[in-house]
């Protein structure tokens, strides 16, 4: 499968009064397209900071990206981050941050991209997550205009008169006594043909008419291509166009000097057994367009001597990039144009970015400081934005009924509170769902809810895995829920993944002693027949303070099978069996004669 | 006379015809506009030593139940009874309130165990004995108290011993609920989720009780945890043979923590049976949907899923008939279909402008809710042409398979002018045995003939 997110050894780390805290300690994990991953774990796990981390929602400070690397459909999103934050040592006292603004404003600006449009979240609770004072529909409709602006403004330059087709929706709506079928006709006659929702309900409701009388009203209301309509539109398309390529070209630029780590990666056989025929790699150059591989020869007397490449050495370098093109670090190399021979290097040439042209660069900004100034007088932006907002009205009636919301134009002018738990809920997966992600990321949707809501939306995701093209990542503490409706499960435990397998295969036998526990200490109806009233089999002892992690494997005070070894060393993340990884010493092939399993 | 005896009868806590209604206030004067119908006539028994689940949806009202049980909000009609003996609560029960026999000796046998009728002096006395462990325990404990005050408080409080003692008696008890004594001389913030609740449980157990009620003790724990604080809970129920009644939408827990377990929706209780005739053999559809709702952790299990529609309607106004019959997917006639369940689709079936089949009627005017009638007014009085057109229409729409609300309109008449589409009166489905200690309040299931296993 093609991954979409990759991240290799991700630490993140808060600094407190007690000392730094390291809420994730070295996290792997991949997602594949259109793969579900559930990431489950107690609290305090690091599962919620994980997800922030590839957000690139942390706060900062206190919080703190330490290393590691989170590729997303081969961009790294740490690139550029590095700079943000420095820190300065201090002789008494913790450490001084000082945030270094430009780096860190570059780098928010290029994430903004990214967040909506690429990677998206529903948080825990929804009421906390949405605004009490502004409708729920506009603050769908405020993504959508951010995000997908050009397509909006491109649809309201093309927007069409009313067909015999429309008239003949408006004709069935005024037909059919079911509301909800009304409901959709009407929304399908507004999202074709730009009338407004609510203007369209008032002619069907008008009993006073005469039909025909009401059709011929519906006809007046639609030709809206008012004089000036549309230079607005299309100045701001002109903006967000401009916006985008300046924004790939700094991307593309970012992740190519970011590329010489991953090469290095890739040509380590330890890392990429693929590479294990290639000569050990030398030194790495990334430049403008291209990245230079010195390579030295293997012979043990010419120890440092760099290595003449030669045509079979160009030949073998192409096969691994093909090899490993479908590997976690052969995505990065997915647009090299050509492998060539250069002088003493093998060159990988990457595709030549557009020209660079000042003089439109230099519009853009000026007109760019003019619409942000402009945009700051409420009454001109409530002006100048409205086409946009009833355009995006259209689009957020689609989602709202993408996730099931009942009567969408009622509830698109509620308020929060005036809807339930579960509706809420509902509103959340639509914004998340707007900029059409490659990656959603819900982290507990359904915890705050009740047991029918969660089987409800549940049975949302499901369906929605079907008809929208997004990978999840799912954070839970219910593995019932994972069961549900995961393709793979990660259980972290204090900040490090100890188990990653496949959903089927870690409920019928799970490897780490913590996924046994808490796979145990479910209390199911159903799968296990425990004697109503007798105790449960529980996980002793809680999850450790991360300011001063035990020593060794992190779960052994509170693992059943400890021996001396996991006081003292740290086990890896293995694959002991094809397609699942575990970290515990149990099953290190070394320790095989270990008793005590 | 008090209900404070040194007998130990067998029905601990009983619900007799118990309502809370809470008031809407509006306008300019905060009048009240609207009652909340929160509770609204529920009987049940508690017994002593016993386990009862109380289940449903958030907004069913069963912590508010919960709270007129232990009489920490007042009810508005009914009694809460405490220590009946059993003889005495099958009489009070059988002429229950719903069979309005105004015998002065069941009123006196009421009176006699009632707890709503006690004075506050002699309510404290009882307090002791009835203690709550609450839902969240990042909220029910004081962030400014010590945990020593904490535990010592209800002791202090109730005046069941000095100063000392009830130090000395918080510290033991801390270390029954699985905490250490250096706990003692801590603040609740210094403690996880799962540390809060044993210390909330230790709380209500300080004073000796017989009947704790649990209002959704784990939901706000993580599942490891949760195992942890139910395995307390019934170990200390073993030591000290207390009653809990269990609040909570976790049917899971339920199944193993409960012996009888009561299902609520929408402030009434719509099915009683002891835990496992009710895992076994569920007959209302909402205890149907609820247990199909349980998520399998078994990725190669899959269930057929009764997912329900919509949401809990709103308890001011609840349907009228069978308050589930507008989400239940085993509708019947006689369910309790009543004019607004098709008063907006009528605005659209009868009106000539929107409907071609009615073309043949005068314009509609006006749509009215008149009892268990729904009220056509169209511009011109209506004939029995146009009677006989409405019926059509209803016929035609009622033989179509969603037809059902059209199927319990009994007659179409016309009544001064207007066409009046008489509907079934709405009853309430009564609460009926099937099988030993199974209740249900379903048309389904007329009488004790009930369909066996699956």
């Amino acid at each position: 499968m093609e991954p979409i997110l990759v991240v290799r050894g991700l630490k993140t780390e808060f600094t407190t009064s007690r000392g730094i805290l390291r809420a994730v300690d070295g996290v792997d994990l991949d997602i594949g397209k259109g793969e579900v991953l559930g990431l489950v774990g107690e609290s305090g796990c690091g599962k919620t900071v994980t997800a922030l981390s590839i957000m690139y929602l942390l706060a900062q400070p206190p919080g703190r990206i330490a290393g590691g690397a989170i590729w997303f459909r081969g961009l790294n999103l740490l690139a550029g981050s590095e700079e943000d934050i420095r820190v300065r040592p201090r002789s008494k006292g913790p450490p001084k941050l000082i945030p270094s603004d430009s780096h860190l404003k570059r780098h928010r600006a290029r994430m903004n991209k990214i967040r909506g449009r690429g990677l998206s979240m529903v948080f825990q609770e929804p009421m906390s997550s949405l605004n009490p004072v502004l409708r729920v529909g506009y603050q769908v409709a405020e993504v959508i205009m951010f995000q997908r602006r050009r397509e909006i403004c491109d649809r309201i330059l093309s927007r069409r008169n009313l067909t015999p087709a429309d008239l003949d929706l408006f004709r069935l709506a005024m037909a059919t006594a079911d509301p909800a079928e009304r409901e959709r006709l009407v929304v399908d006659l507004c999202a074709g043909s730009g009338l407004p929702p609510d203007k369209v309900n008032a002619l069907i409701d008008a009993s006073g008419l005469d039909i025909e009388e009401r059709i011929q009203r519906l006809q007046r209301l639609a030709p809206r291509h008012r004089f000036g309509d549309r230079t607005w539109p299309r100045f701001l398309k002109h903006l967000d166009a401009l916006e985008e390529a300046h924004f790939a070209r700094e991307w593309a630029k970012l992740s190519r000097q970011s590329v010489g780590q991953a090469a290095i990666d890739l040509f380590d056989p330890g890392k990429n057994p693929v590479a294990r025929d290639l000569p050990p790699l030398a030194s790495v150059t990334p430049r403008e367009e291209s990245l230079a591989l010195y390579f030295r020869s293997t012979a043990v007397r010419e120890k440092r001597t760099a290595l003449e490449p030669t045509e079979g050495l160009r030949a073998a370098v192409e096969q691994l990039l093909r090899d490993s093109a479908k590997g976690p670090f052969g995505v990065m190399f997915a647009d090299v144009e050509s492998v060539t021979l250069g002088k003493n290097a093998i060159e990988l040439r990457f595709p030549a970015r557009p020209p660079f042209h000042l003089g439109a660069e230099l519009d853009y900004w000026s007109r760019r400081v003019i619409y942000r100034i402009l945009l700051t007088i409420p009454l001109l932006r409530s002006q100048l934005m409205r086409p946009v907002e009833e355009e995006a009205r259209r689009d957020v009636l689609q989602l709202l009924r993408l996730v099931r919301i009942p009567e969408p134009t009622k509830v698109y002018d509620e308020y929060p509170h005036e809807l339930s738990g579960g509706m809420q809920q509902r509103v959340m997966i639509a914004m998340a769902l707007a900029g059409e992600p490659a990656l959603m990321i819900a982290d507990e949707p359904t915890t705050a809810l009740d047991v029918t809501t969660q089987a409800q939306i549940l049975w949302l995701l499901k369906d929605l895995r079907k008809r929208i093209d997004a990978a999840i990542l799912y954070i839970t503490h219910d593995l019932a829920v994972v069961a549900e409706l995961s393709d793979r499960v990660a259980v972290m435990y204090a900040g490090k993944i100890v188990e990653d397998a496949p959903v089927a295969d870690l409920f019928r036998e799970p490897l780490h002693p913590y996924a046994q526990g808490l796979l145990e200490s479910i209390v199911s109806t159903e799968t296990r027949q425990l004697e109503p009233g007798a105790m449960l089999p529980t996980i002793p002892g809680t999850v450790p303070d991360l300011l001063n992690p035990p020593s060794g494997c992190r779960f052994h005070p509170r693992c059943k099978f400890a021996f001396a070894r996991c006081q003292t060393e740290e086990p890896m993340l293995l694959s002991p069996v094809p397609n699942r990884k575990v970290a515990c010493h149990l099953y290190d092939k070394e320790a095989a004669n270990v008793p005590g399993h | 006379m008090s209900p404070v005896t040194e007998d130990r009868n067998e029905v601990l806590l009983a619900a007799r015809g118990l309502k809370k209604h809470f008031a809407v206030k509006g306008g300019l004067l905060q009048r009240t506009v609207a009652k909340v119908r929160a509770v609204d006539g529920v009987d049940l028994a508690i017994r002593r030593g016993e386990t009862l689940a109380l289940v449903g949806e958030s907004g069913c009202g069963k912590t508010t139940l919960g709270r007129l049980l232990l009489r920490l909000i007042e009810p508005t009609e009914g009694d809460v009874l405490f220590n009946v003996p059993k003889g005495a609560y099958e009489r009070i029960r059988e002429d229950g309130p719903h069979v309005s026999k105004d015998d002065g000796q069941t009123n006196n046998l009421v009176r006699q165990y009632s707890m709503t009728r006690l004075r506050r002096r002699s309510m404290k006395s009882l307090r002791r004995f009835l203690q709550p462990v609450f839902q969240d325990p990042f909220t029910s404990l004081d962030p400014r108290m010590l945990i020593k005050d904490i535990l010592a408080e209800p002791l202090i409080v109730n005046r069941i011993a000095t100063r000392q003692e009830a130090y000395e008696l918080g510290a033991k008890q801390l270390q029954e609920v699985g905490l250490r004594a250096e706990h003692l001389y801590r603040f609740p913030h210094e403690f996880s989720g799962g540390q809060r609740q044993r210390i909330a449980i230790a709380r209500a157990l300080v004073s000796e009780p017989e009947f704790l009620m649990l209002d959704e003790p784990t939901s706000a724990l993580d599942v490891s945890v949760q195992a942890q604080i139910l395995n307390l809970l019934l170990d200390i129920q073993q030591k000290q043979g207390l009653t809990y009644l269990l609040i909570t939408h976790n049917l899971s827990v339920v199944r193993h923590m409960a012996d009888r377990v009561a299902v609520m929706y929408l402030g009434r209780i719509v099915e009683r049976a002891p835990t496992a005739e009710l895992f076994g053999n569920p007959l209302h559809p909402y205890t149907k949907a609820l247990l199909s709702a349980i998520p399998v952790p078994d990725p190669n299990r899959r269930r057929e899923r009764i997912i329900l529609p919509g949401e809990v309607p709103s308890p001011i106004n609840p349907p009228s008939g069978c308050r589930f019959h507008t989400r239940c997917g085993f509708v019947l006639v006689n369910c309790g279909w009543s004019p607004r369940d098709i008063a907006t689709m009528a605005a659209h079936l009868f009106d000539p402008s929107r409907n071609p089949e009615a073309a043949e009627l005068s314009q509609l005017d006006e749509v009215v809710i008149q009892g268990d009638r729904l009220l056509l007014a169209y511009r011109a009085p209506a004939t029995e042409v146009q009677r006989e057109r409405v019926e059509w229409l209803v016929r035609a729409r009622a033989a179509l398979p969603d037809g059902i609300r059209f199927r319990a309109i009994q007659n179409v008449a016309v009544d001064d002018g207007r066409i009046a589409l008489e509907f079934l009166h709405p009853v309430e489905p009564p609460l009926l045995e099937v099988s030993t200690e199974h209740v249900v309040s379903c048309y389904l299931y007329p009488t004790a003939e009930v369909p066996r296993g699956n």
